[in-house]
């Protein structure tokens, strides 16, 4: 039954078919009410005073601190399909200066008729910022952010949707592939503060697709990173058709008007050099609109699989058999569906261990009215629908979900669930001429209560989360090397944002750089179990994947609560070795090298 | 071949309703909007804002119309000063055509008012709840659904949808009640049965589940979706073999309730698409003559609109009516020349006919237009077969594989094309590449045997 303000798209999308064809949709077309006049969305609107006495766990720094990035999403009433999906941010140490940088994905306007999409202006595309951030003796740090798009080499081209990060070449430096709307373009680091774009030489460049989420990782343990690529939709500019509401209201269609694109699995070689082994890994045979990418272990046998959250489709759960090929084990797995068996509008999606029992969990994120899905791990890679029990569910439901990560806000031990949320579908109460595309909504926070429940605290995290705007890509990492995890946000059509986190200095934790001896890089995919005092265990996990269409901090923060006691380190590399460090200094960076038995310790706070 | 092709294209035409078409000139958005009347002060809720017409630019004219003259009616109410029930029953018209045109300010203040001046009139608590369900506001629609069964006990679709709304909240226990509640109505109610069987999964009962959802099914095996929660209760059992029978078998079907209230607001919406809509639920239950009813109707609405041209002329299709319903999709070409849908539909109804060279042209138009349109491409490759082209179907199978890999039939239609003109060597690195995506289906490991067989003879390529 079709419902008012459904979170779900105009009706005829392709959920109401008995015979599962992609493109039946009722449409019709009347005239489009915007012109040809370009007109930027309001960046962010409506603030609601946040209650009274709320503490700032989270406090937008963007601007402050030189982070002055405005998203173009090209709106101007003609609803080309990717103007609603973008765009993603990169947490990324590009220059090893020893802080985060971040890069940021810039739409654009489209325009049918130019074959490629183009940006608005000959300066647009994806900004580089440096980190400059100066810790004083005294322990004060200042941020601050350097454009350096400029002079990195980076030229972002056509339409950008989302960014991965990974040292393809083992050389020491991050690396960048950029996913987009017709094309990818892959950056090489060259460890001089600038890139190279290497998109042809490597075979990643994809022309005439559809990228949003990407992921490096080491599938076959050959110590290079390998790199899947999720594409959304077959859609072009000049088969665009137009969408509407019942009452005569255009709107952007639901994906099921168009057919999925398939998405891609590249091979690393060895030194950058990538192969479409798309087929070969056995990843042809089922696809989805891809939206979001996760990779983990989620059966214990050492071997990375990689999650595929898809969009009203079902999502992928490709298991790797550990010879180079894979296998899609979602719906026994039951991670293809939700717990009624609906294949909801999956967008976001993250890893990790929410209940500390040792395995990776999943949570997904979806459309207004659908509720986030939890999927709980039993450790042998079967997943129970836990969303409601948990209270993620129903506290999720009035949002239109997009970049989220298990985190540990306040480092009390258990991880948390922050949630980047806009609409797709306009908040017609909310349109005006000052918002004459009103998809603006406010961000989440749910904290873990340890118990299984999640509690809604959004009301106690800070003014930043009364303010409403379009979110999309969110990445997460600590951006101020404090011990706590901090956040960026891309908003569509809107002013970046830069959450930097007020509470989680409360506690102890103990920060983890996994590096290999040969690589030289951040091993993605190592598994830390981390023993306190107590004898209790946490398992947290290596990765830059996950979110919508973003990177994050490859390092492991672990949250220890009060215990200041010094803990068991135990990591299980991407290689399947597994090496133990004993009491590894809390409240400070420590670098673990890969079969050296070597300890780095960086700064601390404390 | 030719029998799969058309069976095939044949199911799949007439799910083909997507379409665009002209512009109308925009409406002057500046229209007066007339305030409602604040009505008697004791006898609306005092704690929500008067109702005052929207800005109604957005919507279509007919719409527009429908929504005015509700408010029309309300109006002359208040002015007339009618008695509470009824002064109830026009805030709620009102409420229900503002939730139908996604107004959900006014339409929530609506329903309260409705709710407050009709106070034994089930129906606005419903709608209310009906309307909170839809903003994903799962308490507020317990709550609704709560006030409405009070009024009206031994509603079947209230009590399904509280039941649902207790499921969705974890409210297990009273979930259980209300379903119960409803079986002891019906007894072969298998919506309530399915929430039941939800019900007891969520609380660990999975050999109760089993039964429920057993149940629910024999009863309306249209409900396929019940396959999949079915599925997880014998997997949760450790049945794993009957899991994966049920999981195979899972689809859209939802379990009935007829819901004579929601049946009047789908029917509400005076506008084309929602009379596409109405057309394409009637496609889906097989009532052709109904959905052709539901789409000449739009049409009326809206001339040349696309969508409803091209759906009405499948259902005259599947009517047996097949020269009008050729007619009707060149119709749809007249107002809109590059209507894919409506290019492919003709291609299969002139391929049915024997007409193939008229088919390949209208196959060929549509993925011109349309380059990656597998269907298209896959009828025009097929066609170009018929007329003896062989040779010139191969490009199209190939772009069908690279742009779907699943495609098992481009995969086997090509290389039965590649060995009808004797070129071996070509079929078998075709069906070696095919069976990178599918390496153990059956016909293309028995064709490569063959064309291996026949490489190993020594067939000379002419």
């Amino acid at each position: 039954m079709r419902h008012p303000s459904d979170g779900r798209e105009p009706l005829g999308s392709s959920s109401r078919t008995l015979f599962a064809a992609p493109w039946l949709l009722a449409l019709f077309a009347g005239c489009g009410a915007g012109g040809g006049q370009p007109a930027q969305q309001a960046a962010t609107a409506h603030p609601t005073p946040a209650p009274e006495g709320a503490s700032e766990w989270f406090v937008d720094r963007a601007e402050a601190t030189g982070l002055s990035f405005v998203h173009v999403n090209g709106m101007t009433g003609r609803f080309y399909q990717p103007e609603i999906s973008g765009s993603g941010v990169a947490l990324l140490d590009y220059d090893n200066g020893g802080d985060l940088d971040v890069f940021l994905v810039q739409g654009g306007t489209l325009e049918a008729g130019h074959g490629q999409p183009r940006a608005a202006r000959a300066d647009a595309g994806g900004r580089l910022y440096r980190n400059d951030l100066e810790v004083r003796p005294d322990g004060t740090r200042i941020l601050r952010f350097t454009d350096v798009t400029k002079t990195s080499g980076i030229v972002a081209r056509g339409y950008g949707q989302g960014v991965a990060t990974g040292d393809i070449d083992n050389d020491g430096w991050i690396d960048l592939y950029l996913t987009g709307f017709g094309r990818n373009q892959m950056f090489r680091n060259n460890g001089d503060g600038t890139f190279s774009d290497v998109s042809v030489r490597t075979g990643t460049d994809s022309p005439k697709t559809w990228g949003v989420s990407a992921a490096f990782v080491d599938v076959d343990r050959d110590g290079w990173l390998d790199l899947f690529v999720g594409n959304y939709l077959t859609y072009t500019l000049e088969t665009h058709t137009r969408c509407f509401m019942e009452s005569g209201q255009e709107d952007y269609c639901a994906p099921g008007r168009y057919t999925p694109q398939r998405s891609r699995f590249y091979r690393n070689r060895g030194h950058g050099q990538f192969v479409d082994a798309t087929a070969a890994a056995g990843m042809d045979r089922e696809f989805g609109p891809a939206l979001g990418v996760s990779t983990a272990d989620f059966n214990g046998d050492g071997w990375i699989d990689i999650f595929v959250a898809n969009d009203q489709k079902e999502n992928q759960l490709w298991m790797n058999r550990g010879n180079g090929t894979f296998e899609n084990r979602a719906l026994g797995a039951g991670v293809a569906l939700d717990g009624a068996g609906v294949a909801k509008a999956d967008m976001g999606v993250d890893a990790g261990d929410f209940d500390n029992d040792g395995d990776e969990d999943l949570i997904t994120t979806v459309l207004t009215r659908e509720g986030s899905t939890l999927y709980v791990n039993d450790g042998t890679g079967r997943f129970e629908d836990a969303s409601l029990a948990s209270g993620i569910g129903i506290a999720s439901r009035p949002h239109t979900g997009w970049g989220v990560a298990w985190m540990d806000f306040d480092n009390d031990g258990w991880l948390d669930l922050l949630t980047v949320n806009g609409l797709v579908k306009q908040d017609l109460d909310a349109r005006s001429a000052a918002n004459p595309f009103p998809y603006q909504q406010r961000n989440q926070l749910l904290r873990n209560m340890g118990t299984g429940r999640f509690e809604d605290v959004t009301e106690r995290a800070g003014k930043v989360f009364t303010l409403k705007a379009v979110g999309r890509g969110a990445a997460f990492g600590d951006i101020d090397n404090d011990g706590d995890t901090d956040v960026v946000i891309v908003n569509s059509g809107g002013p970046a944002r830069l959450l930097v986190n007020g509470i989680g200095g409360r506690n102890h934790w103990l920060g983890l750089r996994l590096v290999g001896t040969e690589a030289g890089r951040d091993m993605l995919g190592a598994r830390v179990a981390v023993t306190r005092a107590d004898g209790r265990t946490v398992w947290r996990r290596a990765r830059a994947d996950g979110s919508y269409a973003s990177a994050n901090d490859p390092r492991v923060l672990v949250g220890l609560g009060t215990s200041a006691d010094a803990p068991r380190v135990r990591v299980i590399w991407p290689s399947g070795r597994i090496e133990e460090w004993a009491n590894v200094a809390v409240d400070r960076y420590t670098t673990l090298e890969e079969g050296s038995g070597r300890r780095t310790e960086g700064s601390g706070r404390r | 071949m030719r029998n799969r092709h058309l069976v095939g294209l044949t199911a799949l035409s007439w799910m083909t309703l997507v379409l665009a078409s002209g512009c109308r000139p925009s409406k002057d958005d500046r229209v007066p909007r007339p305030e409602v009347q604040a009505a008697p002060a004791n006898t609306v809720d005092q704690t929500v804002q008067p109702v005052s017409m929207p800005d109604l630019s957005r919507l279509s004219e007919p719409v527009a119309k429908q929504v005015r003259e509700r408010f029309a009616t309300l109006d002359q109410a208040i002015t007339r000063k009618v008695p509470p029930e009824e002064l109830g029953r026009a805030y709620g018209d009102v409420g229900v055509i503002l939730m139908a045109t996604e107004y959900p300010v006014p339409a929530e203040a609506s329903f309260r008012h409705a709710q407050a001046l009709s106070r034994t009139d089930p129906r606005w608590p419903y709608y209310l709840g009906q309307f909170y369900l839809g903003r994903g506001e799962r308490a507020k629609a317990s709550e609704a659904f709560e006030r409405a069964l009070k009024l009206r006990p031994n509603d079947l679709p209230t009590l399904v949808r509280l039941g649902e709304t207790y499921l969705d909240g974890s409210r297990t226990e009273d979930a259980e009640r209300v379903f119960t509640q409803a079986l002891a109505l019906q007894p072969r109610l298998a919506a309530a049965l399915a929430g039941l069987g939800r019900a007891v999964l969520a609380r660990g009962n999975a050999t109760r589940a089993v039964e429920y959802l057993e149940r629910a099914l024999t009863i309306e095996p249209e409900a396929t979706s019940l396959h999949y929660p079915l599925a997880m209760a014998y997997r949760s059992l450790g049945e794993l073999t009957k899991a994966d029978a049920h999981l195979k078998q899972r689809g859209r079907g939802e379990p009935t309730v007829v819901d004579p209230l929601m049946q009047e607001y789908s029917g509400l919406l005076e506008s084309a698409l929602a009379y596409q809509n109405r057309g394409v639920e009637a496609m889906q239950s097989g009532d052709f003559a109904g959905a052709a009813v539901h789409f000449r109707r739009g049409l009326e609405i809206e001339p040349k609109n696309a969508a409803l041209g091209h759906s009405l002329a499948t259902a005259l299709y599947q009517l047996g009516q097949t020269d009008a319903a050729v007619r009707q999709f060149e119709e749809v070409l007249r107002w809109s020349p590059k209507h894919t849908r409506a290019l492919f539909s003709l291609g299969v109804i002139l391929e049915s006919q024997g007409r193939d060279e008229e088919a390949v042209a209208r196959f060929g138009a549509a993925v011109k237009y349309e380059p990656d349109y597998v269907e298209a491409r896959m009828g025009l490759a097929h066609c170009l077969q018929l007329v003896g082209r062989l040779d010139a179907s191969l490009p199209h199978y190939r772009h069908v594989v690279k742009v779907d890999p699943r495609r098992v039939d481009a995969w086997i239609d090509a290389a039965n094309v590649l060995m009808a003109l004797g070129r071996y060597q070509e079929a078998r690195d075709w069906l070696v590449a095919a069976r990178t995506t599918h390496a153990d289906q059956p016909e293309i490991v028995s064709l490569q045997e063959n064309v291996e067989a026949i490489l190993r003879r020594g067939v000379k390529v002419p």
